[in-house]
């Protein structure tokens, strides 16, 4: 007889934070360039406290404070934003395929970016881009949503394909404009595709920091909502859950969570998609415990990503987005075909 | 408990639904029949709040409408007729999806759940995923996770089961029955079945909604309304009545 | 590379003395350069710094023997893999990013100089001079050799102008079987032309892509295709036999141009380049 193995929240939480521990103390220990490790760590300590017990010099202290540790943050907080939305859409549509960007937000802040990085000249275009992709995503999705949303109800059928459509117009959009790109705009447009956590600035930080406490508290608080979703509809309503006010803070919240995310960072794709479904191979469906688990998973693997991203080719630096979909998709694979007999 | 006053639902012109006045008592088992087409699903669709219609429909007195969502869940519950489910749940974790309109403790949570299952016949398979189970054995999953949500009610609750029967097997049917019966009589609460076996509603309710056409036709005693005439109007074939061993009526 | 390969023995000549005078003015502690742009690595390779190239971008080339890091593209480089190269100098285009990296490696102390992609051979000579002062170096030498290249390049076009009006010239990026792209203002394409004394038929700005047909009708004089195989004039007349019908194609005038001279603007290569065009034009 098939039976369920669910592994507990309280057997899998405590590895679980030591090992995203261990991983950020890796992640600013490691670079391309060679400083000691815990005085390293330290110097972490003193930023915090203002003490000055590191041994760095001035400029391996900038390393870690100005480029190693923002990173590490905002590949965590990105992570977790892209695993939580990704979580959400899926419960939400019922559909075990939808990521964050189903709702068109993923492409409609590509197409912001691309008029942004192929039209706007190159001085403005550092505060110009990600307020572009930003925008662009909100209006997307608000377009979407306005479409399939009608005097009964919001349809989720003319949402899909609503946002099927208006993947399909941006590409075709973005085609446009690399026509009519210079060379170093077409460069620039196809990295900012690929992701990245480079250019990590404070401003970033504070505002993904924001976005992740947000995210993380209103669906924590709806997670029993999801889970009445995942019946059905009509049966959510019956367990007593508001299902089309609901869905509409859901959708509003989750388009500027990954607006956000992807104007800081460029798309970073498989992140929202995969690791939901991780989680729920060892958790099961149960939104209170996959949400902060699909956090906690999404902000680790991410973070491994960058490493990855940032040591592989030094002194130059892949595109995260390619170590996410490179290494993600194959994994997925594997895990698909071990466990393709558990999953309906 | 339940009581629906001149229901009128059209959609594009066609008029689904235009019922004068139906009640439903306290420890009442009503069977909903009809033949297909006749607004026995739209019906429950009204009473759950589901579809946009003119007149009212409430519960202990007290209009649908102004009911509090999570407090209504407490007392209206819907079995629906399948539940498709796209996500690996085990049969433990969807019974247990009853539990969210509900206060209580983790401990408590288990209990009613496991009082559930053991009502419906689960427990044996609690740890197996939903997907691998049959039509009935799902069904009964969920009318125990319908059971766990109307647990902690306040006032009697109404249950309302969408074909509860049609995907178990003849023992299964009976004990189904048999437990939206007991539930009825036993524990005051409305039942009201969309049965579509005859001598189910005859054997098993108390009182019988005869629905054509988006009219109540006739409604009473199972035995008074569902007689040869009536049968033959609404779904066209002459029944020939027996009445059995122990002195019920049956149509065969 | 192709400007070595043209004036060999000039070249290396150049290369030794300028090594060896750097030699002696570093005796004691030579820089550590970074160079993020390719016409910004040649000259630092006429200047003699190629044993002190610690990171070059991917469109440089670097000859044997040296073996300078790869940093990465230009507008996507990373502050800790540059910092870890502990680089004394970066030169690079204005393009240079992203900010936080040239941010964090200003903090460490890293001279930068950011230089305009040149258009003309003045404003190669500008950059020649600005990197070879960030160094002190002498730029007088390789200076000179600019201004050399700029009279030649000069006496033979007005030789050829001598004989016939300004030439009307397109200049096509040929990629391989997926079409052709032409270079309006503003374009290394353009600079080119211009260096040749010609005429660009292009109305725009950057690269477009261009149909046969449009080329006919706009009936130029010469036409440039860039490529890195010298093959593609052939190519493209294989493939577009209704061009032998231009002036350009009837004359023989539809010429290969090597790319990997032009990634940087007017740089050395793309002098030389211009040199064997003239060469090639007054035939």
């Amino acid at each position: 007889m098939v039976v369920v193995k669910r592994w507990a929240t309280e057997v899998l939480t405590p590895p679980l934070v030591i090992g995203l521990v261990l991983l950020v103390a890796l992640s600013i220990t490691t670079g391309p360039m060679d400083l000691p490790v815990f005085p390293s760590l330290v110097a972490v300590w003193d930023g915090v406290w203002g003490s000055g017990l590191s041994s760095l010099q001035e400029y391996e202290y900038a390393v870690v404070w100005d480029l190693r540790l923002p990173r590490t943050l905002l590949a965590l907080m990105v992570g977790a934003i892209l695993a939580q939305c990704g979580a959400v859409m899926q419960g939400m549509f019922r559909n075990p395929l939808a990521d964050p960007g189903i709702i068109g937000v993923s492409s409609g802040a590509a197409l912001g970016a691309a008029i942004a990085i192929v039209l706007l000249p190159v001085a403005v275009q550092g505060v110009a881009t990600p307020l572009a992709a930003f925008v662009g995503g909100l209006l997307t999705t608000l377009f979407v949503y306005s479409l399939a949303r009608s005097g009964s109800g919001t349809s989720v059928v003319v949402l899909l394909l609503a946002g099927v459509a208006i993947t399909a117009f941006s590409t075709a959009m973005i085609g446009l404009l690399t026509y009519l790109a210079s060379d170093t705009a077409l460069r620039d447009l196809s990295l900012w595709q690929m992701g990245s956590f480079a250019a990590a600035s404070a401003t970033d930080l504070i505002l993904v920091l924001i976005t992740v406490v947000v995210i993380g508290t209103f669906f924590q608080r709806k997670a029993n909502a999801l889970n009445a979703l995942l019946l059905g509809e009509s049966e959510a309503r019956h367990l007593g859950i508001d299902v089309e006010t609901f869905k509409r803070q859901a959708i509003v919240l989750t388009a500027v969570g990954v607006g956000i995310a992807v104007s800081v960072s460029g798309i970073i794709g498989f992140v929202g998609l995969v690791v939901p479904h991780l989680v729920r191979m060892l958790v099961g469906p149960d939104h209170r415990v996959l949400l902060p688990l699909s956090g906690l998973i999404g902000g680790g693997l991410l973070l491994l990503a960058d490493m990855g991203a940032r040591t592989w080719m030094a002194p130059s630096e892949m595109p995260v987005g390619l170590v996410t979909a490179g290494l993600g998709a194959p994994f997925f694979m594997v895990l698909l075909f071990q466990r393709r007999k558990s999953l309906i | 408990m339940l009581s629906i006053k001149n229901l009128c639902y059209s959609v594009s012109g066609k008029q689904l639904l235009d019922i004068h006045s139906l009640d439903c008592a306290e420890g009442e088992f009503v069977s909903l029949l009809g033949a297909n087409g006749a607004g026995k699903s739209t019906m429950f669709k009204a009473i759950g709040g589901e579809v946009l219609f003119k007149g009212e429909i409430s519960l202990h007195r007290k209009p649908m409408k102004q009911w509090k969502n999570l407090s209504l869940a407490k007392h209206l519950g819907v079995l629906p007729q399948v539940s498709q489910l796209e996500f690996p749940f085990s049969v433990e974790e969807v019974v247990s999806l009853g539990l969210i309109p509900l206060k209580a403790s983790k401990a408590e949570g288990r209990q009613l759940v496991l009082e559930a299952m053991k009502a419906t016949d689960t427990v044996h398979f609690q740890k197996r995923p939903y997907s691998g189970l049959s039509g009935g054995e799902r069904q009964r999953v969920h009318l125990a996770r319908v059971l766990v949500q109307l647990s902690q009610a306040e006032l009697s609750p109404l249950l309302l089961l969408d074909e509860p029967t049609s995907a178990q097997d003849l023992g299964q049917q009976h004990q189904m029955l048999s437990l939206a019966q007991s539930l009825s009589h036993d524990r005051n609460w409305g039942v009201i079945a969309i049965l579509h076996d005859l001598n189910h509603a005859l054997r098993y309710s108390d009182t019988c909604w005869l629905l054509d056409e988006g009219q109540v036709i006739d409604s009473g005693p199972p035995d008074m309304v569902l007689n040869a005439p009536q049968v033959n109007r609404v779904w066209g074939y002459v029944p020939q009545v027996v009445v059995s061993d122990d002195g019920k009526r049956m149509l065969l | 590379m192709k400007f070595i390969a043209f004036q060999k023995p000039y070249w290396i000549l150049l290369v030794l003395i300028t090594s060896l005078m750097s030699m002696v003015a570093n005796a004691i502690e030579p820089p550590r350069i970074v160079s993020t742009d390719a016409g910004a690595t040649e000259i630092l390779l006429a200047l003699g710094q190629g044993a002190n190239l610690v990171g070059v971008d991917v469109t440089s080339k670097v000859p044997k023997p040296f073996t300078p890091e790869v940093v990465g593209y230009h507008r996507n480089l990373s502050a800790e893999g540059l910092m870890s190269l502990r680089p004394s100098n970066v030169f690079g285009s204005e393009h240079i990013g992203p900010k936080e990296a040239i941010t964090a490696l200003k903090r460490a102390n890293t001279s930068f100089l950011l230089l305009p992609s040149a258009k003309t051979p003045a404003g190669l000579i500008e950059n020649i001079e600005g990197i070879a002062s960030a160094l002190a170096l002498s730029p007088n030498t390789l200076v000179n050799q600019v201004n050399q290249r700029s009279e030649l390049l000069n006496k033979t076009l007005t030789e050829i102008t001598q004989h016939q009006n300004q030439s009307k010239i397109v200049f096509l990026l040929y990629l391989q079987g997926r079409g052709m792209q032409q270079a309006g203002e503003g374009t290394t394409g353009d600079a080119l032309i211009k260096l040749l004394n010609g005429k660009n038929l292009a109305e725009f700005k950057n690269y477009r892509a261009v149909a046969p047909e449009a080329l006919l009708s706009m009936q130029p004089d010469v036409i440039l295709v860039a490529s890195e195989s010298d093959y593609a004039p052939n190519d493209l007349l294989k493939q577009h036999p209704v061009l032998s019908h231009t002036p350009a194609g009837k004359q023989s005038k539809i010429l290969y141009v090597d790319a990997r001279s032009l990634v940087s603007g007017i740089s050395l290569s793309a002098m030389d380049e211009a040199v064997r065009l003239t060469g090639e034009l007054s035939k």
